[in-house]
């Protein structure tokens, strides 16, 4: 039997999640439990086989494809005048990558939730989104115009909001739902205006390959009018830190923990967060024409990691540390782009998928474990009960903190390496601003270790604090995933060995940011980078002995005593600064109280009272005299046929 | 003025009259009546089509209307013996006054502008002599298969469906009844 | 090609017919349902034919008996699909609703398919004998199906209305034909456009104008125009749902094919011009009124169906505004084609009033005719599939994005403005003000059907496997033709450049393929004395289509 071809197999990875989610939306009455499971899981792995076929098969050919790229082309969509966009796919080394991700973690989180969501009375109906999801943010990934990338933006959006609030009738649940799907909405709005201004003011197109060999002209409008582009730019990282969640729109995540804790890890962790990530990478080329907008992007990020992780020093909810943590890493991915290090912020999207879809599955098996309970001061001596959760957690734990070796430490460093030589090629930044984003992200990498392992040791280590659970090793279905997952998060660095001979990952990814990366070549030296893994090194063990020394050595005294005295900082710290206050007074309440002028005044009053209310009651008036016209007596009808002609007749002869 | 010419204005004013007189009290009350004023009708039309050479079609009209439809006609009210209180009554609506008043400034209307501007049919370029066996059977029926045969054809589908429809409209009656 | 083949669409629906009379035979009482499937099978079939066959250059038809009477093309051809998918879903929703109210037999599919015969040999017919038979087999079928459900008074009243005014609009027609006859001596509408191009002299302008009020008002009654729009109200609701489904979606497509291609054809005569009558100004008055008294009366009307009508009518009007705004050619020079848009909006418009109508098809038991407001309340929390898709085709139906009404309102009213962008803004105004207004009573349909709890007995669904399908390809379509009409839209150009028949079309055809030139007059039949022509046979001679190869 050959093998279908890539453009077969890659429409295959787009619809197989669609059949599932069609299939378990509408028939779910008539369908088993186990069918349920059966194409809820099936569905992303008959994605993944099609997408590892299609990248096996497009890997030896890529060196003779243009840009390394298939396009699949599915239908004209839209043809308006000089605009004309079509819905096809577009595989290249970037996407591949995604695909990849998205519908393998997909695949082993959707087997995990056949045990997590076992005795949901909505089962179908969860497999149903998540199936939804993984179509929604498979077309984000392969669309090859932005406007296709935009209806998978929106559609992760939706099934974000969908399965935050999965469980609507506990309505914190349901208004955490609402507060990620509006604080969204605000993101999708720049993107928007984005897209419009490309539309309209920039050349004109849409689909990505075409812009990228516009921009590659020189005497292009995007070479000329830097003020669009730096515009554009920012547009779209307004987008990107909605759905990344960014300073300022960071907010909904951590409330997003709502949801079914597999959801947590598979859009709130590994893939639907970094799609503003991905929209950076993918419009690389665009980005680095305006270095004003880098600078930004690279600030927002370099803060929001920080700032991210110093609430996660503090959390007591096992999903909400791994919440903030979650910012704080898309902090440093979005670093990293704003640095121009695209193949490293990447490289690091892909092997946190990894470590923090795997401490999310973790973290649902402890809940699951515990009957429920998230407090992870009421936890402690899981290890035991709960060999292969604990050892898997750990794994990632390690990898996330930045031990070396493991897959977090390669990614992690190439961003700061990056991130110390960007002045060298920025025109705009000074040297200062280089070094204080990476002491921001040095910053950021401790105390990551530090509530990391905090929440290590208080998990899983010491004597169980609260005996009302009776935890236990959770099923296979669940464990499975665990022990792939950490494998991932092990090895995965090894793709990004610092050394350029062995570096695989920028080889792959050379067609796409090759260009973008040359034009902003970091000129660090080699030995400068390895000097750097020596310090990053330093910092994760100083974290991780921080943390022993407080949690599970000496120093337990400690943190009371330090919250103690610095109860001002504890109180901001463990009220997250206040950030959710603030929007609510700043932004919230005056905008309620306009929308109730709105309504009162302008929509009941003027709009409906006299604008809508007003001619309609003219209309019907008119109308009923109209209707008497109709009386239903046939004969009637005959002798107004023969009054129409004749007032045609005498009209136009 | 011809022969020609004034027996078409008897023609064509007994036709119009006899169609009034359909629908038109006092004859329009009776339908037995009714029905022998459209028999009028129909046989000036087929004096009217004789006066076109269109021999064959004036025979067939004399045959199949005012003979075999007719006689349907007669038997199907007789059968009924519908008596006046029967029919619905005749209401003056203001339709029917508009329609009226319509229908009369229509044909005032129509007479000025035949009057004034109708250059007649005469010089009509496309309208070319005619044959000596105009009209006649083998002529029309020979273009009846072959240059008009799609119509022909769609004719026989027409009549298909007015059986239907007569069968099922017929039949309604006796769903109802029982 | 043989000629058979050519024009076996129309035989594959007409056997569709008989075949469904035999079967209905076979058939016990009460077993009927498969009738539908047949039905369907037959227009599927027919469908693809026509889509082979006459999707392309117009095809060539050897026998000049066919070539003299109609023309296959794309316009035929679209239209003809349009009148096929509508008369499928008919089939489909009735397969379950008759029985329900009664009419068991198989008669309903026979005259659907009969009706659909017709209304194919209406649209691909260049003669006027021909157009005529096609008009009346479609009508008669109507009428009778109309009046088809035997309980009830209201569908034989709204039965023998349509017949009634239908026969009226029929005698105007045939005065129209008639007129025409007299100015020019030919049936063939090519060689009338030609004949009334050629020889101005020789055609009374009075004839031609009085033809073409009388072709327009006959036509307007077929498509609900107003002031010719009476019957329309009464008739609708009248009439089994599913009739009335095939009525508002393929009779309106149907007629506005035949009403553009005559119109069209022949406004461009010489007997238009430097006088005070223009075609144009006839359609600009019919679509205004129709636009403002359609959405007006649609306004205070309290049953669904009655609803629907009037939405019929408006749309009329907007349809009407399309074939008034002519654009020019892009093939030649001076000759105006027919809006682009007007074909994929009346697509369109099918497809979601059929999925209105199929909608009610599938509610009330036996003998619930009242189609109230008030009936469908709750209707969305009840029966949530129908009330989806009531939504979805309504709101197709008041053009709202992104459904397939919209794109078809939106590209119609572009078409119009882009005909003539100073001049026609204040009509397209119009229609949009007059759709907003529209707007008021679709949205009372969904108002009562998702945000009102039911008073009394709430109506109740019938179930129907077949209706069900009917309605999702109502429902997939409605959204297809919103979110990717790209390929639909190339087919409505293609149509609308194939409805205005030119007689250099032919001319330059039968250049390009000189075969069988100047037919001998044996070859028609008629043997003629030497110098003597007979009327009939300039229809084939000279300037005939006879040449057509």
């Amino acid at each position: 039997m050959s093998m279908p071809s890539i453009e077969t197999l890659l429409v295959v990875v787009v619809l197989a999640p669609l059949v599932g989610a069609v299939l378990n939306g509408l028939f779910s009455r008539f369908l088993k439990h186990s069918t349920v499971s059966l194409l809820g899981v099936g569905a992303p792995v008959v994605a993944f086989a099609a997408a590892l076929l299609a990248v096996i098969q497009w890997l030896p050919l890529r060196a003779s494809l243009p840009d390394a790229s298939v396009t699949v082309m599915l239908f004209k969509w839209i043809e308006a005048g000089p605009i004309v966009i079509d819905a096809s796919l577009y595989l290249d080394p970037l996407s591949a990558v995604m695909i990849l991700v998205v519908t393998g973690i997909g695949s082993l989180i959707h087997l995990y939730s056949v045990g997590y969501m076992h005795d949901d009375s909505s089962y179908a109906r969860y497999f149903s989104h998540l199936n939804l999801f993984t179509f929604s943010m498979l077309l984000l990934v392969l669309g090859r115009s932005l406007l296709l990338l935009f209806v998978g933006w929106e559609g992760v959006g939706l099934c974000s909001y969908l399965l935050i609030g999965f469980w609507f009738t506990d309505m914190d649940k349901a208004i955490a739902g609402k507060k990620a799907f509006i604080v969204n909405r605000i993101g999708d709005f720049g993107f928007l205006l984005a897209l419009f201004f490309l539309l309209f003011h920039l050349n004109g197109t849409l689909d990505v390959p075409s812009l990228r060999q516009a921009v590659a002209d020189p005497t292009s409008v995007f070479n000329t009018d830097t003020a669009m582009v730096t515009l554009v730019t920012l547009l779209l990282f307004v987008g990107a830190t909605g759905k990344s969640a960014q300073i300022p729109l960071y907010v909904w995540l951590p409330d997003a923990m709502a949801g079914p804790t597999p959801v947590s890890a598979l859009i709130h962790a590994a893939t639907m967060v970094t799609a503003g990530v991905y929209m950076i990478a993918r419009l690389n080329f665009l980005f680095v024409l305006a270095p004003v907008s880098m600078a930004v992007i690279a600030s927002v990020g370099a803060v929001t990691a920080i700032f991210a992780a110093s609430i996660g020093l503090v959390q007591n909810d096992i999903k909400k540390v791994l919440a903030y943590s979650t910012v704080s890493q898309l902090g440093y991915m979005i670093l990293g782009v704003g640095v121009g290090a695209f193949g490293a912020g990447v490289f690091h999207l892909m092997t946190h998928a990894f470590f923090k879809a795997c401490l999310f599955l973790g973290a649902g098996s402890v809940i699951h474990a515990m009957a429920g309970e998230q407090d992870i001061r009421k936890m402690g001596g899981l290890a035991k009960k709960m060999p292969f959760t604990r050892w898997t957690f750990l794994i990632s734990t390690m990898a996330i903190a930045g031990v070396p070796f493991l897959s977090g430490f390669f990614s992690k460093d190439e961003i700061l390496f990056k991130t110390l030589t960007y002045h060298h090629v920025s025109g705009v930044v000074p040297e200062w601003l280089s070094v204080v984003w990476f002491a921001l992200a040095l910053g950021a990498a401790l105390m990551t270790a530090m509530y990391m392992f905090r929440l290590y040791f208080l998990t899983f280590s010491g004597e169980q604090r609260d005996h009302h659970a009776h935890p236990h090793e959770s099923p296979a279905t669940m464990t499975i995933p665990l022990v792939v997952l950490a494998i991932g998060a092990a090895l995965a660095g090894y793709l990004g060995l610092p050394d350029p001979s062995l570096n695989v990952w920028e080889h792959l990814l050379a067609p796409v940011f090759g260009a973008a990366e040359e034009s902003i070549l970091a000129t660090g030296s080699h030995a400068l980078e390895l000097g750097l893994m020596g310090v990053s090194t330093v910092v994760a063990l100083t974290g991780i002995g921080l943390a022993w020394w407080l949690y599970r050595g000496a120093g337990q005294q400690v943190p009371a005593r330090i919250a103690a005295s610095m109860s001002g900082l504890h109180r901001l710290l463990s009220n997250k600064y206040y950030v959710d206050e603030i929007y609510d007074t700043l932004v919230i309440r005056p905008l309620k109280a306009y929308a109730h002028f709105l309504w009162k005044w302008i929509d009941v009053g003027l709009i409906d009272g006299i604008m809508v209310n007003g001619p309609a009651r003219l209309l019907s008036a008119v109308g009923g005299a109209g209707r008497r016209l109709a009386t239903g007596d046939v004969q009637g009808y005959a002798a107004a046929l023969v009054v129409g002609l004749a007032v045609i007749v005498f009209l136009f002869l | 003025m011809t022969a020609e010419f004034v027996v078409f204005w008897i023609l064509a004013v007994a036709s119009v009259a006899g169609a009034l007189a359909v629908v038109l009290p006092p004859f329009g009350r009776n339908p037995l009546h009714a029905a022998i004023a459209l028999l009028i009708t129909f046989t000036c039309l087929a004096g009217l089509m004789v006066l076109l050479s269109a021999h064959l079609v004036a025979v067939l009209q004399i045959l199949v209307y005012a003979g075999a439809v007719m006689v349907l006609f007669t038997f199907v009210v007789m059968m009924l013996n519908l008596r006046r209180q029967d029919l619905a009554g005749f209401r003056i609506t203001a339709w029917k006054v508009v329609g009226v008043i319509a229908l009369v400034a229509l044909s005032v209307k129509i007479g000025i502008l035949l009057v004034a501007g109708l250059s007649g049919f005469d010089n009509v370029s496309a309208s070319a002599p005619i044959t000596n066996d105009f009209g006649g059977i083998r002529t029309v029926g020979r273009s009846l298969l072959t240059t008009y045969l799609v119509p022909f054809e769609a004719t026989s589908l027409l009549l298909l469906v007015a059986i239907v429809g007569a069968l099922i409209v017929a039949r309604r009656r006796d769903g109802g009844a029982s | 090609m043989s000629d058979l083949l050519s024009i076996s669409p129309l035989l594959v629906t007409a056997f569709t017919g008989m075949l469904v009379m035999a079967l209905d035979l076979l058939a016990g009482q009460g077993r009927k349902a498969f009738l539908s499937w047949v039905t369907v099978a037959g227009f599927a079939v027919a469908g693809i034919l026509a889509y082979v066959l006459w999707s392309g250059d117009p095809v060539v038809l050897q026998r000049p008996f066919l070539a003299n009477v109609m023309l296959l093309d794309a316009h035929g051809w679209f239209f003809s699909e349009v009148v096929l998918l509508a008369g499928a879903l008919a089939a489909l929703l009735a397969a379950d609703h008759m029985p329900e109210q009664g009419i068991d037999g198989g008669e309903t599919y026979a005259l659907l398919s009969f009706s659909v015969t017709g209304a194919i040999l209406l649209m691909v017919a260049t003669d006027l004998v021909t157009l005529f038979l096609g008009l009346e087999i479609m009508s008669l079928a109507l009428y009778v199906m109309a009046a088809g459900k035997r309980s009830s008074p209201f569908s034989a009243e709204a039965g023998i209305k349509y017949f009634l005014l239908g026969g009226v609009a029929s005698a105007f027609l045939l005065m129209g034909m008639a007129f025409l006859y007299g100015a020019t001596g030919k049936l063939n509408l090519v060689d009338i456009a030609r004949f009334l191009a050629n020889h101005p002299e020789g055609a009374d302008p009075l004839l031609v104008q009085g033809a073409m009020i009388l072709l327009v008002v006959a036509m307007a009654f077929k498509v609900a125009a107003v002031p010719f729009h009476f019957w329309t109200p009464d008739v609708y609701e009248g009439a089994p749902t599913p009739v009335t489904a095939f009525m508002a979606g393929a009779v309106k497509a149907a007629a506005f094919a035949v009403l553009a291609r005559l119109v069209l054809t022949l406004a461009r005569a010489p007997a238009f011009q430097g006088t005070a009558f223009s075609p144009a100004d006839l359609l600009l008055g019919l679509a205004v009124v129709s636009m403002v008294v359609g959405n007006l009366l649609g306004i205070v009307q309290t049953n669904v169906k009655r609803i629907l009508a009037y939405s019929s009518i408006a749309h009329a009007g907007y349809l009407l505004l399309g074939v008034w705004a002519t654009q020019a050619s892009v093939s030649e020079t001076g000759v105006q084609t027919l809006n682009d848009s007007v074909p994929f909006y009346l697509l369109a418009y099918a497809v979601s009033t059929v999925g209105a109508f199929g909608v009610l098809a599938l509610l009330g038991r036996s003998g619930e005719e009242d189609m109230s407001l008030s009936r469908i309340a709750g209707l969305g929390r009840r029966h949530p599939v129908l009330g989806v898709a009531l939504l979805v085709a309504v709101l197709s139906l008041a053009g709202l994005p992104p459904l397939g009404g919209f794109m078809a309102k939106f590209n119609l009213f572009r078409q119009v403005l882009a005909a003539d962008p100073a001049g026609n803004l204040p009509w397209v105004i119009l229609a949009v003000v007059m759709s907003v207004v529209g707007l008021y009573y679709y949205l009372r349909i969904v108002l009562y059907a998702f945000f009102r709890e039911p008073e009394g007995q709430p109506v109740v669904a019938i179930s129907s496997a077949a209706g069900s399908v009917a309605l999702a390809v109502t429902v997939a379509l409605a959204l297809f033709l919103g979110i990717a009409p790209a390929k639909f839209l190339d087919a409505s150009r293609m149509a609308s450049q194939a409805t205005v028949l030119t007689g250099s079309i032919a001319a330059s055809r039968a250049g390009a393929a000189p075969v069988q030139t100047a037919t001998p007059p044996a070859a028609a039949g008629i043997q003629l004395k030497p110098g003597v022509q007979i009327p009939v046979r300039t229809f084939n001679s000279k300037e005939g289509r006879g040449n057509l190869h």
